[in-house]
């Protein structure tokens, strides 16, 4: 069955279960797996859905109802899957800034959880479509944490470790393609159906690429934790800091509200 | 899907995509900058220079160029002062964008932050640099007063200055704190 695919598919089909085979290798033979437990399981989870795939469509065929709920079903398990790895990321890059994480978390996944909503209530176009909207609307929960994590690490200067840098940025670049490979296959269906799959497997096969450079980048050693001031420090500055700006703000308006003495 | 909802979804995409790319790209310049509570190190540079900036500025050389060297010759002095304010005005920002580093510096080694302060905190700022913006485009047309930007170096100043004293008796109770427990335990 697997042979009426086109050639191309099952190279690029095969080229990505390889790199993946070699990414959760590197994984384990450098003992990640402790430090990146929910990636490892993502790749785990991504690996055993290209084997079920295999095992459905040669039992099934392509066009079975069966079929058709295996692969979908399990999809949402990988997208699962993909968002805890995403909040590894998230905890990865703002976790030991406790106070930072405590708003971040709140703001990032509230913003998230709008997007997931919005792209589900405005997305729902029938049953046909219905699938494909949800990993939309799942993929912009996860583009939207990613995002929102590297927005809070800039304002705030967080330094971000390189593996921390590469693993993000494979899972916004991913969710990112995936939108947008998911609504133009849902809007031109009849032009873009035969190219979608390869278009999917090349971006997840380069977002495999950076994250083996992020485990290639990553230390086993653990990281030294940052040094914390007392909370006295911030809840003394920070309306301190707040009632000066406003002051500033307030002077700013005077001065433009002012007249240059005429000499 | 509706053209108007692909249309959303595409912009969405695209403006996250550029967002993630901004954020990284930016990171990656200031990969060098000083970390921590290094950067309560460069502390205000420029403000030291106000005093003098303020007798740059005083009206009375001004009439006195115009009344003894003529029109010609207190133009010109008035366009170098201009320039003069101008430059002051650049280095204040700078000041004041190094004052709000500290204070993100501050929050993100603090064990606890609070989201009214933070976001009250961007907002100002967001519109001290647009104010910013409107007073420089009004000393480049001449409509405001010199005595108003050297009261705005001032009010930088006390920020300042405010900042560091709130920080050193802060450190001290720390230690304080510390050597109290110390003793106790002994």
């Amino acid at each position: 069955m697997l042979r009426s695919l086109p050639t191309l598919d099952l190279t690029l089909w095969a080229a990505t279960t390889l790199v993946a085979l070699f990414l959760i290798s590197l994984i384990f033979v450098r003992r990640l797996d402790r430090e990146f437990p929910f990636l490892t399981a993502y790749i785990g989870v991504n690996l055993l859905q290209t084997l079920a795939q295999v095992i459905v469509y040669q039992v099934y065929g392509f066009d079975s109802e069966v079929t058709y709920a295996a692969v979908w079903g399990s999809q949402a398990v990988v997208i699962l899957s993909r968002a805890l790895a995403t909040c590894e990321f998230c905890y990865r890059a703002l976790g030991c800034y406790v106070g930072v994480w405590a708003l971040a978390t709140r703001i990032v996944l509230f913003c998230g959880a709008v997007v997931l909503g919005l792209a589900v209530y405005f997305g729902k176009d029938g049953f046909r479509y219905g699938v494909m909207t949800l990993e939309i609307a799942s993929e912009a929960f996860i583009a939207t944490l990613v995002v929102g994590t590297f927005l809070f690490a800039k304002y705030y200067q967080a330094p971000l470790l390189p593996s921390a840098v590469l693993l993000g940025l494979g899972l916004g670049i991913n969710s990112c393609l995936k939108i947008l490979n998911d609504a133009v296959l849902s809007r031109y269906w009849a032009s873009y159906a035969g190219m979608w799959n390869e278009v999917g497997m090349v971006a997840f096969g380069g977002v495999l690429l950076l994250w083996i450079f992020a485990m290639r980048a990553t230390v086993a050693a653990a990281v030294p934790e940052a040094e914390l001031q007392p909370v006295d420090v911030y809840r003394s500055l920070a309306p301190q800091m707040n009632q000066r700006l406003a002051e500033l703000n307030q002077q700013l308006v005077h001065l433009l509200k002012s007249e240059q003495p005429k000499s | 899907m509706s053209g108007a909802f692909f249309i959303v979804v595409v912009v969405f995409a695209l403006i996250l995509a550029a967002l993630l790319l901004w954020t990284l790209r930016t990171a990656h310049k200031s990969r060098h900058r000083p970390a921590g509570l290094a950067v309560l190190g460069n502390a205000p540079q420029h403000l030291c220079n106000m005093a003098a900036i303020r007798r740059s500025q005083d009206p009375a050389d001004l009439r006195y160029v115009a009344d003894r060297g003529g029109r010609d010759l207190a133009k010109q002095l008035r366009h170098e002062r201009r320039n003069v304010a101008l430059l002051y005005l650049d280095s204040l920002r700078s000041d004041f964008q190094q004052l709000l580093r500290i204070a993100r510096v501050v929050a993100l080694l603090s064990p606890e932050i609070s989201s009214s302060h933070e976001y009250e905190r961007l907002r100002l700022s967001v519109l001290f640099r647009l104010r910013f913006q409107l007073v420089k485009l009004s000393f480049l047309f001449g409509g405001a007063a010199m005595s108003q930007l050297t009261s705005l170096g001032e009010m930088v100043t006390s920020l300042a200055v405010r900042m560091e004293t709130a920080m050193q008796s802060l450190g001290e109770r720390a230690a304080l704190s510390a050597d109290l427990a110390l003793h106790s335990e002994q």
